[in-house]
């Protein structure tokens, strides 16, 4: 820092004193006051240990810290969803055989009517 | 912040195509869950397939399960049919099944007359058979008052 820079900022910060010094007692108290609610809200954000550990995991894939509670939820929520897509994704074809199977087995013709080619040739002739 | 977000929907979404992939129809490999692990019910109701679970694959396993959740909804009819077929069913190679699956899909899809007259198609052809017992598999019956015409390929798992 250069001397005239050095001089200023005393004579910036002996005022700031003396100011402090000056203020009336219903200021200070409101100063306070207003400090120590800060600190509380300061407090409050502090992530809570249960998932500090996802959010330091995160962080080391990511390259990013979760500094909220709300970030590691919302997270929490979308991985959900997608667990819940990707399963039902999977159980797709599944249920899919299902549908057509449980129809076909349970219809009034016998499987084999469906992989007869005769009955096949039979009912093309018959609608001629 | 931002990125983070991207970088895990990213990954997510490129895994789903790995957990549907899995299930080409009958190509899991995956053999869960094992016949031991089904609840008392899903025993009872696939009860024909216990011999054979052990041969079914993933998709083909899950299937059965989703017809069991099925099954105490259907009528005794369709129940007793179901249980009647199941085993058939199993036996059949993956292409005879598809082939059916196809057939079904076609005859579901026509109007209920035109349905119920292929029921009765089957019954008529049945009996044709039934009164012609020497003919093979390649040489199947006509319907009355048709002509012969060239013969069919033969017919698979009769």
């Amino acid at each position: 820092m250069t001397q005239p820079e050095d001089t200023l900022e005393r004579r910036i910060t002996g005022h700031l004193d003396r100011g402090a010094d000056q203020i009336d007692a219903a200021t200070r108290e409101r100063l306070l006051a207003a400090r120590e609610r800060a600190l509380l809200t300061y407090r409050a954000t502090v992530p809570v240990p249960g998932f500090a550990w996802a959010g330091h995991a995160v962080s080391r894939v990511t390259g990013h810290r979760f500094h909220s509670l709300r970030n590691a939820v919302a997270l929490a929520v979308v991985l959900l969803a997608l667990t819940g897509l990707a399963i039902w994704i999977s159980a797709g074809p599944a249920n899919e055989l299902a549908e057509i199977d449980a129809g076909l087995l349970t219809d009034e013709l016998p499987i084999n009517a469906y992989l007869d080619k005769g009955f096949d040739s039979w009912l093309k002739r018959g609608s001629r | 912040m931002a990125k983070a977000w991207v970088a895990l929907i990213a990954f997510v979404f490129l895994s789903l195509p790995v957990a549907g992939a899995q299930g080409g129809p009958e190509r899991s490999r995956n053999t869960s869950p094992a016949w031991s692990e089904l609840t008392a019910q899903q025993r009872e109701i696939l009860a024909p397939l216990s011999k054979e679970w052990g041969d079914l694959d993933a998709t083909r396993r899950k299937k059965w399960i989703a017809i069991a959740k099925r099954y105490p909804k259907m009528t005794p009819e369709a129940q007793e049919r179901l249980q009647k077929r199941m085993v058939d069913w199993a036996k059949l190679t993956p292409e005879q099944r598809r082939a059916a699956r196809e057939r079904y899909q076609q005859i579901k899809s026509l109007p209920p007359e035109k349905r119920r007259q292929v029921n009765r198609q089957w019954r008529a052809y049945q009996r044709a058979v039934a009164s012609q017992p020497d003919l093979s598999p390649s040489d199947p019956p006509v319907p009355p008052g048709q002509a012969a015409t060239p013969r069919t390929p033969p017919s698979k798992a009769q």
